[in-house]
């Protein structure tokens, strides 16, 4: 066969998907299936606001006229590659266009709370008898089913009660001083994209959609292994590491002569030999050098420890990572959001891509998780604006232009919030 | 049941944390999965911890969590007739996920027959051209380059990755997303696909990072250890028999919180409903949340919180993530038999649906490698031969 170059990735062509999720981790699941071909559609709450979309004290919203819903860091990041319907569902009309829309779709995605969906009107078994083929991925923090069922969480609670808190940390630092993190936002987008095609492929098998109960606890969970094996193998508790490891040394970072910090590993004799070679030291990766050999460099961890925080001192980042790497052992700059934009080999990748943002104008946005051939994605949609497609999509339900006039007058679509 | 993958064939090549936790979740929804083993285990099969602290290629933690209900032929892939043999197994199978370093990766590729081969999914740090592609990382170093590091530490001091391989386990999950969409491209479309995912774009690309906030508002927001006493409770607080993890600070959230431990009347105290007077009251606060905190459990603390819709959560270790009655609930967790350490507790599914997942014991070091062969027609002459010159074990 022969091959042809896309404009946008086809692999999910034709697989229709409704987010009906906020903040991140919903919303950005579906941005993948964009990603990948899918037709999605943003079910954009209204009237009430969107939380992706929050306008509170501590909300990141960048600098620009237009409404300031429309500039929010969240919805920004996590929704390209979708089409926008901001639709009142509580009206009549409203539950009979999302009836259509799911009519038409292949899979839902709702983050709401548990039991919310339902108080909204639509059930699983409602969603169900409207569309067989249809299903729904329902994402609370802690799944649909369990005692916690309704309970409320951002990514920091949910890592945390899986065990991730107190592993990551410093054994010195206090407990109350390690940081909130938001892992599951980025783990849980993943498993999406995952339950659809599990979902696509039984639909093959059971000719009916099924219901997915994507608890984001254990959709991050399982990343666990090593502390969760500690316990289950060897009755103890994993402990807090910091940088280090265990088995390896040297693993650690390190402040350099430019006030950066450096990772650097060497995960066996070759490595630590070449790294020795960098930092001007070769004899130290010799069989007669005590730390020439990885049980030698186990008992020297902090003598050697503190020879590399002492050349670290003297050395500038970018040069030291460079020689580092070009001996052969693992060294990489631990970059802030400058640094990271600062990558060559990104950059060589045409990684970042210059997107047109409603009133924000062109930004290096993030580009993506995979690149492919014949079909690498692209920014087919950036993000969407608060009902930006209403007429599209309602036309392609049949709604001729009068009735959608209609709608704008009741309230059951808009295009835009009261600030 | 027949489970939804069933009859999808992948092949796993390169012996990684990585490689493995991409096919794992192919293989317990059904799909079989032929892992072709390193001579020497690879990395998988040789990271701690081990069952009993014995190192052993059939009992780490990896291996036994990661490499469930696979199939394992080890081959050496440097050698022509490894590679012949490769060359064979991916033939018969819808897709090949190679994690290997990248030389030794493009020359599985062009094993891959272009016409009617499999798709591939090609993992690497920095992707498979560059000036940075031929580098050495971990996942330490893949972390550093994505932001997450940095803000993870706090200003002038050591930033931190997180917890062990949980990075390499994320790339691994975002390679099995991709490899399955066009598995289902392919079985719609024909056209086979190959995949250059690199590790750090994979993470510097997903939503958790700080480099947005940086081009939209021109600002880093720092996560940074230590306690927020401008704005609160987020973050870490001790009660009776641990800690607690708040998300409580915003307008409705803070409010719930105070009528919570049974003071509604901070919601308007002028101390408390003004960001900057806020700021400043961290430690009268602190006399209301504390006494309140120090009386009950973080099981107590969590629920009667979340009575009122306020976000907390217990901060727990593995032990007591095994028992917590939601886990317990939901079989969160599941027992596999294995062979050497009997009965051993593993995650269980990453999401539910119905009966579709199902992990079974991982397959001891080429407990495969006669069965696969003679399958692809290799006679005994053959496989006798193969492993003579060491291309397979």
């Amino acid at each position: 066969m022969k091959k042809q170059k896309f404009v946008k990735s086809q692999s999910l062509k034709g697989i229709k998907v409704l987010d009906f999720a906020e903040v991140w981790a919903g919303p950005y699941g579906a941005s993948l299936l964009g990603d990948l071909g899918a037709d999605v559609i943003k079910i954009e709450s209204f009237p009430r606001r969107s939380l992706t979309r929050p306008l509170v004290e501590d909300a990141r919203v960048a600098d620009g006229p237009g409404p300031a819903y429309e500039r929010t860091t969240s919805q920004i990041q996590g929704n390209r590659n979708k089409r926008n319907i901001a639709l009142n569902v509580k009206h009549k009309e409203g539950e009979l266009i999302l009836q259509k829309l799911i009519e038409k779709s292949d899979i839902i995605i709702e983050g709401f709370a548990a039991g919310v969906i339902e108080k909204l009107g639509f059930s699983w078994k409602k969603i169900h008898a409207i569309n067989k083929n249809i299903s729904v991925i329902s994402m609370p923090a802690w799944g649909v089913k369990g005692p916690y069922a309704g309970y409320v969480a951002l990514g920091s609670g949910i890592e945390a009660s899986v065990g991730h808190a107190l592993i990551r940390g410093v054994s010195a630092k206090n407990t109350v001083d390690i940081p909130g993190n938001f892992i599951t936002d980025a783990t849980a987008p993943i498993q999406v994209v995952i339950a659809s095609l599990v979902a696509l492929n039984k639909r093959k098998l059971t000719k009916k959609g099924s219901f997915i109960d994507l608890s984001q606890a254990e959709a991050f969970a399982w990343h666990l292994v090593g502390p969760l094996g500690e316990w289950t193998l060897n009755n103890r508790e994993a402990q807090q590491l910091g940088n280090s490891d265990r088995h390896i040394v040297p693993h650690n970072c390190y402040l350099t002569l430019d006030s950066k910090w450096v990772a650097i590993a060497a995960e066996n004799d070759e490595q630590w030999q070449g790294l020795c070679n960098a930092l001007d030291e070769p004899k130290w990766g010799l069989i007669e050098n005590a730390w020439g050999t990885i049980t030698g460099r186990l008992k020297y961890r902090k003598e050697i420890d503190s020879q590399l925080k002492e050349i670290c001192s003297k050395m500038n980042s970018d040069k030291l990572v460079d020689i580092i790497q070009k001996n052969g052992a693992i060294a990489s700059p631990v970059v802030d959001a400058p640094g990271m934009f600062s990558n060559l080999q990104m950059h060589e990748r045409n990684w970042f891509k210059a997107i047109n943002l409603p009133y924000l104008g062109e930004r290096l946005m993030p580009g993506f998780l995979w690149n492919m051939e014949p079909d690498s994605p692209i920014y087919e949609f950036r993000t969407e604006q608060v009902g930006e497609h209403n007429e599209e999509i309602l036309k392609e339900l049949g709604y001729d232009t009068q009735s959608i006039e209609t709608f704008y007058e009741e309230s059951v679509i808009g295009d835009h919030y009261v600030e | 049941m027949e489970q939804p993958l069933s009859g999808i064939k992948v092949v796993e090549i390169g012996g990684t944390i990585v490689a493995a936790s991409a096919t794992k979740q192919f293989t317990d929804f059904g799909a079989q999965v032929i892992k072709i083993d390193l001579p020497d285990g690879g990395e998988i099969r040789r990271t701690p911890p081990f069952y009993k602290d014995h190192p052993s290629l059939e009992t780490g933690a990896f291996h036994v969590a990661l490499d469930t209900g696979k199939k394992s032929i080890v081959i050496d892939h440097t050698s022509n007739s490894g590679k012949e043999v490769i060359s064979r197994i991916c033939q018969d199978s819808q897709l090949v996920i190679i994690n290997l370093p990248v030389e030794e990766t493009k020359k599985i590729i062009q094993l891959i027959d272009k016409e009617l081969g499999p798709s591939t999914v090609a993992i690497s740090p920095h992707g498979l051209e560059g000036p940075y592609s031929h580098r050495t990382e971990n996942e330490m170093s893949i972390f550093a380059w994505t932001t997450r590091m940095e803000r993870h530490g706090h200003d002038g001091s050591e930033p931190l990755r997180y917890g062990p391989h949980v990075a390499d386990i994320q790339v691994g999950a975002t390679a099995a997303a991709v490899g399955l969409s066009i598995i289902w491209g392919q079985d719609h479309d024909n056209i086979r696909r190959d995949v250059d995912l690199s590790s750090i774009e994979a993470l510097a690309g997903n939503v958790d990072t700080g480099y947005v906030d940086w081009v939209l508002l021109g600002t880093q927001r720092k996560s940074g250890m230590g306690r927020n006493t401008d704005n609160y409770p987020i973050g870490i607080y001790e009660c009776k028999d641990g800690y607690v993890m708040f998300a409580a600070t915003l307008g409705p959230q803070f409010s719930r919180l105070c009528e919570a431990i049974g003071h509604p009347e901070l919601v308007s105290d002028p101390r408390f409903n003004d960001p900057i007077e806020k700021s400043k009251h961290f430690e009268a606060f602190m006399k209301y949340l504390d006494p309140w905190l120090s009386i009950r459990t973080k099981k107590e603390v969590f629920k009667e919180m979340q009575e009122f819709r306020v976000m907390v959560a217990p901060v727990v270790n593995m032990s007591e993530v095994v028992e917590d009655e939601q886990a317990v609930a939901r079989n969160s967790f599941v027992e596999i038999e294995h062979n050497q350490i009997g009965k051993t507790t593993i995650h269980g599914a990453p999401f539910k649906m119905d009966d579709s997942w199902k992990a079974l014991p991982p397959p001891e070091f080429g407990v495969h490698t006669t069965e696969i062969l003679k399958k692809l027609s290799y006679s005994k002459e053959e496989q006798i031969a193969l492993f003579k010159i060491g291309a397979i074990r």
